[in-house]
């Protein structure tokens, strides 16, 4: 039930009740009006006649001068643009947006024709930049997260498409970041509390990761990742929920590149890969991060650090000359206690804070380093159906366990809090 | 708030027509240039299908031309003087840092140098212009692809600043 129906109905029963007058009811409905939706049909149909005038004028380019072409795009799309703006003006909120929407990817379809026409291709990616910025303006005017979700699509898509051509090399990078930054982190910062913000985070550091891969063999991935924690630590109050986005961003992260180089670690340091400005970049930064954590008197979260650390040790300690390494324990290892380190830090910070997210990511985090540990140290040598088998059983003890654990735990730190 | 919006519109009918409008200027005043080239023939996924040309100016030996490049060198900026030497098509003559004074007959395009080759007495660079993808109506890259050993021409108009748009494809 939608809320202005909920909120008339228990009105009337105020009512009849007598709590308040006629009058009063009368002002209560009048100040909630009802809002013209739009059904999902109607918006469908609007995309589905976009894509039709698009394939149209698509199928029977060829006979078309260029001129013709280029009329036909700039006519749908000023109509379809006045279309969606007078929807808008008069409430018809959804169906208005998909007109919009149409006009924007006609607009970016524009450009993709003209490079057509004229047979293009010194610089794919200006048509994706061109377009972002007619869809990120259009977003500020309407003030409209559809939008703004249209435009970081479009320069996912740029960043997808340049990889691995060279207008994704050296500064040509530092494009997309500005564009990122003067487009929509203002906007962002408005709706910091809304989903779109958490799919923006996401979205900028799978760029930047894209592009750390690029640099060197691998280590540098970490760097937009912890740059990620050490922001969300010296951001200011007012930022929330900005600071757990990114947080907890750079938790499924970090654990993600902690798998990776459980499993292929051995790779990366057979390779020669050994990246030591890299590594001292990382530490580095580390140090800043626990200089901030204890100015703000949050050491506890000193353990965050933990699953950051055994690569660029491992390269700087045990690097040879000759790229070959010889540590004393295997990163896989030194890798996985680092995860369960980190994992155990999350949940007695979460208890002392009586934090209930760091207590969930922590208990979530225990389990998925074991469920590795056991992949990672029983896959060679047993039996695979005796693989699984054990591993099953192992896996739905511990979750068992883990789950009444965590269950105390929480109710314990809400206990607290009150 | 309508006026910002008409505003906004207009933007992008603005930004349309010049990207438009460079091209169709370049078309209409620049210098014809003929080169020879081969086809081969993959597809992109917002741009549709289209036809990889290989020119011989895509890959040129320092040896034969004049030049004041001093490797290595990678992604410049360079200009290749183009010249015909008694065949229907251009041949490259030099290549150059900076933008070269041109006589009588010559043409200059501006590319993309992307490497510098340079193993002992034989010195080679990979540019590009870009003008190596012909954009074809869906399936039909293959015909042009599989027609034959005779060499492909291809048309160019050249802008004053040596930016250069592929108008036929021939031979």
């Amino acid at each position: 039930m939608d809320k202005r129906k909920w909120l008339l109905s228990e009105a009337e029963r105020w009512k009849e009740e007598g709590i308040i007058t006629v009058e009063q009811y009368q002002q209560i409905a009048d100040r909630y009006p009802p809002v013209r939706r739009a059904g999902t049909l109607p918006v469908m149909g609007g995309i589905l006649l976009g894509l039709g005038v698009l394939t149209f004028i698509a199928s029977n380019w060829d006979g078309m001068s260029h001129m013709t072409r280029l009329v036909l795009i700039l006519a749908s799309m000023i109509v379809v643009y006045l279309v969606g703006d007078h929807l808008k003006q008069t409430d018809r909120e959804r169906l208005g947006m998909a007109f919009l929407v149409v006009g924007v990817a006609i607009y970016g379809a524009g450009f993709f024709l003209i490079g057509q026409m004229y047979h293009l291709s010194a610089n794919p990616l200006t048509a994706f930049y061109l377009w972002y910025a007619g869809a990120v303006t259009l977003a500020w005017h309407y003030r409209s997260q559809t939008l703004a979700f249209v435009s970081l699509l479009i320069l996912s898509a740029a960043t997808l498409y340049g990889v691995g051509t060279d207008s994704r090399e050296g500064e040509a990078k530092l494009i997309l970041y500005v564009l990122y930054a003067a487009g929509l982190l203002p906007l962002l910062w408005e709706w910091r509390k809304g989903w779109l913000s958490a799919v923006f985070w996401v979205v900028l550091l799978g760029t930047a990761v894209l592009d750390a891969i690029d640099y060197t063999n691998g280590l540098l991935v970490q760097l937009p990742i912890f740059t990620y924690l050490l922001v969300s630590l010296l951001l200011p109050k007012q930022a929330e929920p900005i600071q757990s986005q990114l947080r907890i961003v750079s938790y499924m992260s970090v654990t993600l590149f902690a798998v990776f180089v459980i499993f292929f670690g051995d790779f990366a340091l057979k390779q020669g890969a050994a990246d030591t400005s890299g590594a001292a970049a990382v530490l580095f930064a580390a140090a800043l991060f626990l200089v901030a954590a204890c100015r703000k008197g949050m050491l506890s979260q000193a353990t965050d650090l933990l699953p950051h650390l055994p690569l660029p040790l491992y390269y700087l300690l045990f690097a040879g000359q000759d790229g070959s390494m010889q540590p004393p324990i295997g990163l896989d290892v030194a890798m996985i206690l680092a995860l369960y380190t980190f994992a155990i830090g999350m949940v007695l910070s979460g208890e002392k804070w009586h934090d209930v997210t760091r207590l969930n990511t922590g208990a979530v985090l225990f389990g998925v380093t074991s469920f590795v540990a056991y992949v990672n140290f029983a896959w060679d040598f047993m039996d695979k159906s005796l693989f699984f088998l054990i591993g099953g059983a192992l896996l739905l003890l511990l979750s068992f366990i883990l789950e009444r654990q965590r269950r105390r735990w929480v109710e314990q730190a809400r206990r607290e809090r009150r | 708030m309508k006026k910002r919006f008409a505003l906004l519109v207009l933007l992008q009918v603005v930004l349309l027509l010049s990207v438009a409008g460079k091209y169709y200027w370049i078309v209409a005043t620049g210098q014809t240039v003929t080169l020879k080239t081969a086809p081969i023939d993959p597809r992109d996924l917002f741009y549709g299908d289209y036809v990889q040309l290989g020119f011989d100016v895509n890959r040129l030996d320092l040896a034969n031309i004049r030049h004041d490049l001093v490797g290595p060198l990678h992604d410049e900026q360079v200009y290749v003087v183009l010249e015909k030497r008694g065949n229907a098509w251009h041949e490259a003559v030099g290549v150059f840092r900076s933008k070269p004074e041109l006589t009588e007959g010559q043409a200059m395009l501006r590319g993309h140098l992307h490497y510098y080759n340079g193993d002992g007495w034989r010195q080679t660079v990979r540019i590009e212009y870009g003008i190596e993808r012909y954009y074809v109506p869906e399936k039909t890259g293959r015909d042009i692809e599989q027609a034959g050993e005779q060499p492909w021409f291809a048309e160019l108009r050249v802008s004053s600043s040596g930016e250069a748009v592929l108008s036929r494809l021939y031979r």
